[in-house]
């Protein structure tokens, strides 16, 4: 990953601020190289990275997650904020203003992620610091996020590959127990989760399984029994290193019937429809318009308003969007998760949900572990060896 | 539940003289709908809210994905989608002011979460709503979700007593002479959530078993995070086990030492420490009393006995729509315990090989004093792990 570590501060010290100081938790691992604790699930508990033009980069943290940093070959500086100096966002703030002050930036322009800082963490800190001139950074992260370097692609395509061996793996403990010994469907996800962790990923988020009538909508809670005869979804996102894949599985418990079958095909149709548009210089809402209109052709249902995908990286969601309103032009080195949402045959939302990196040729599918070309049959008889 | 929360956010903005509030955080956002969505904090680059304006019902706001989900789970029943645009708020804020300009009057106030709230969408509300006045309103927030309902704390009861009993639950499993690594420990205390209906999906519901000499940390094994290395605890050794769960979006927050065998005398003293300052908080927690003052009398008490508590972090936290919420056992939170407050107990301290224990222990507080729940068994002494053969 030095070529990605280069490329940042080559950015930064060819910015228009004399520091970029990232928030958001998608940034600051972007930015830093190194994960933090589930920071997103505490918002009154703050982590940033401040990189400036010249001297040393710092992480300012809590103090228990600060050896996670120091663990995962963070080599800049590492300030630990004491929590009871200030209320919830408060010690961080007074962290910051000693921080900026002592290293000479408070009379300078700071490049923030304003996408991701809050309302009042921005008014805190202008208050603190107010002859920093605060600039939005957005847009520099987002060019330098989109693409992405060789080493940030070999690891999504490592997460890619953990992913699907830790969905793999779920089914084939669930093979031979549909009837006999049963799952409880919060099992079955678990171990969905477990397995990725077991093939060397190192978290996962997003974690959902629909079977049958609770499969027509994104997300339901893990609730109730495996059962034969259903069509389910299994959703995952988990990363490597801080790099995220997003891929989402069908199955089928017993025999398809042939309406499952060919709502499954259905579905790759339009996803080989997409590929065909997914390379370079094509814009993302034409490869989306492109499948809008061969499911209307082939009279396909599709459920468009979410759009056909989106980029992943440091985040499992994040840009270019394939959809309506995303106009960004596809360039080697984005990575996109391609996810068509179709009907099954009881209105269960289908989706074949791979990762791939756009290559000067075209792409390259990620998330190549299995073809997935059609539906997983659960099915067999429980013994024992 | 329902019903009383309901009651009291109406009264809320009543009271606190807001024509509307618009909420984008996602604990906010649970909190106001009662929906429980694992996601839409690790989605940073797509936007939710709910919309209440006074004495009228709520609208949430949200992307067409998951609309479905949310109307499943919620006891808000009208919502409004938008056309995501790429690395803008736009669209979101649009569906936001259309819902302002045709319920609230000209003028009117409309709180805001500016806590949680990203800068680039409240400048965006800001320009659009020109002609109202946005004004914060966290303190609203804050006051709703830091007392508790009876519906709540019910709720909180029966989720920090399955999470106790979950780690007791694999606790039992592990024996010094077959003990198995910490990876699989981990994964133990997960199951044995996920047996007892604790919902174990999100990136931070976690479990974590970490022996010595990983016990240095508070995350070993950095980033894979909850997953553990292949370290057997050994006899005479400690092992920390520590699970984060949630029923219905309402978390607990629990972490308990396991001794391998009967403990020796440095790690019964070591122990008596944990013990020693959770006995300490206890005669603190009450109503009156704040909550500065409970950090200032645990803080003292180590001080006096040599104790190496770690004081960089807060002693403890509420728990509710999120694990980690006011009030703070820190010296900076003035906050007045009051009943219908919970508070996680949680001092982390150094025994003389460095290793980190903890305990984390959960209060509600009553008219009296305070209510200890959750405990599967009496903790005043570890867990202590059979020898067997």
């Amino acid at each position: 990953m030095d070529q990605l570590k280069q490329k940042i501060e080559t950015a930064v010290s060819e910015s228009q601020y004399d520091a970029v100081l990232a928030l958001g938790v998608d940034n600051y691992n972007y930015l830093s190289g190194t994960v933090l604790p589930f920071a997103e699930h505490y918002p009154s508990r703050k982590a940033a990275v401040l990189m400036p033009k010249e001297g040393s980069q710092v992480v300012i943290v809590p103090q228990d997650w600060s050896q996670a940093v120091i663990d995962q070959g963070w080599t800049g500086e590492v300030l630990i904020y004491d929590e009871n100096q200030g209320y919830e966002t408060g010690a961080f703030v007074k962290a910051m203003e000693e921080l900026i002050v002592s290293m000479g930036l408070n009379k300078n322009t700071i490049g923030i992620d304003a996408a991701r800082v809050t309302k009042g963490l921005m008014d805190s800190l202008s208050g603190k610091l107010p002859r920093v001139l605060w600039e939005p950074a957005d847009p520099m992260i987002r060019d330098l996020r989109i693409i992405k370097t060789e080493g940030e692609i070999e690891f999504i395509e490592r997460a890619c590959k953990q992913s699907d061996r830790g969905i793999v793996y779920a089914l084939m403990h669930l093979e031979g127990t549909v009837d006999h010994q049963r799952y409880t469907i919060a099992e079955f996800t678990e171990r969905m989760r477990v397995h990725a962790n077991e093939n060397g990923g190192s978290g996962v988020s997003l974690l959902n399984c629909g079977f049958g009538s609770d499969g027509q909508i994104y997300y339901t809670p893990q609730r109730g029994w495996v059962k034969n005869g259903d069509i389910f979804r299994m959703d995952m996102s988990s990363h490597y290193m801080g790099y995220w894949t997003n891929v989402g599985r069908m199955g089928v418990t017993g025999s398809p019937s042939p309406e499952q079958e060919n709502a499954y095909k259905e579905n790759l149709q339009l996803r080989d429809t997409a590929l065909e548009m997914l390379k370079p210089g094509v814009a993302c809402n034409e490869v989306y318009a492109h499948v809008a209109r061969a499911a209307e052709r082939q009279a396909i249902g599709f459920w468009k308003e979410p759009g056909i995908g989106h980029g992943v990286g440091a985040s499992h969601h994040e840009a270019p969007y394939l959809n309506l309103n995303c106009s960004t032009e596809i360039k080697p080195g984005m990575v996109l998760a391609l996810d068509i949402y179709t009907y099954g045959p009881r209105q269960e939302l289908i989706h074949n949900k791979d990762i791939y990196a756009i290559t000067e040729e075209g792409n390259r599918k990620l998330s190549w572990y299995m073809a997935w070309d059609k539906l997983y049959h659960v099915y067999g008889m429980r013994t024992t060896h | 539940m329902k019903e009383e929360i309901i009651e009291r956010i109406n009264a809320g903005i009543t009271e606190a003289g807001y024509d509307a509030i618009l909420v984008f955080g996602y604990d906010n956002v649970q909190y106001l709908s009662g929906a429980y969505l694992h996601f839409p904090q690790s989605f940073p680059d797509r936007y939710m809210a709910v919309f209440w304006p006074k004495e009228e019902m709520a609208t949430c706001v949200i992307p067409h994905e998951w609309e479905s989900s949310f109307l499943n789970l919620s006891w808000i029943n009208k919502t409004r989608t938008y056309n995501e645009k790429p690395g803008s708020p736009s669209g979101i804020v649009e569906a936001a002011v259309y819902l302002a300009k045709n319920t609230v009057r000209k003028t009117g106030r409309i709180g805001i979460d500016v806590n949680r709230t990203p800068l680039n969408v409240y400048n965006r509300l800001k320009g659009a709503l020109e002609d109202f006045e946005l004004a914060p309103c966290d303190d609203l927030l804050r006051e709703l979700r830091l007392k508790k309902t009876q519906g709540e704390l019910e709720l909180l009861e029966k989720v920090v007593s399955k999470n106790d009993q979950a780690i007791a639950g694999h606790a039992h499993h592990i024996l010094v002479q077959q003990a198995n690594g910490e990876m699989n420990i981990t994964e133990g205390i997960r199951t044995h959530a996920i047996e007892r209906e604790l919902d174990e999906v999100g990136h931070h519901a976690i479990a974590q078993a970490v022996g010595e000499t990983n016990m240095k940390s508070w995350w070993p094994r950095a980033p894979m995070f909850g997953i553990g290395f292949d370290k057997k605890p050994l006899r005479g050794e400690w092992l920390r086990m520590e699970l984060v769960s949630t029923v219905n979006g309402y978390w607990s927050n629990g972490a308990r030492m396991l001794s391998m065998d009967e403990p020796t005398d440095e790690m019964k003293a070591d122990y008596q420490n944990l013990v020693t300052l959770r006995e300490t908080a206890r005669d603190a927690l009450k109503p009156g009393v704040k909550a500065s003052d409970v950090y200032k009398a645990v803080k003292a008490t180590a001080d006096e006995k040599g104790i190496a508590l770690q004081i960089k972090v807060t002693l403890g936290t509420g728990i509710g729509a999120s694990n980690y919420e006011p009030p703070y056992i820190s010296e900076a939170d003035e906050t007045v315990l009051e009943p219908g407050m919970i508070i996680v107990f949680s001092p982390v301290i150094k025994d003389s090989n460095d290793n980190l224990l903890m305990a984390k222990d959960t209060f509600v507080i009553t008219e009296e004093g305070h209510k200890l729940i959750g405990w599967w068994k009496d903790w005043r002494e570890p867990f202590i792990a059979n020898y067997t053969f």
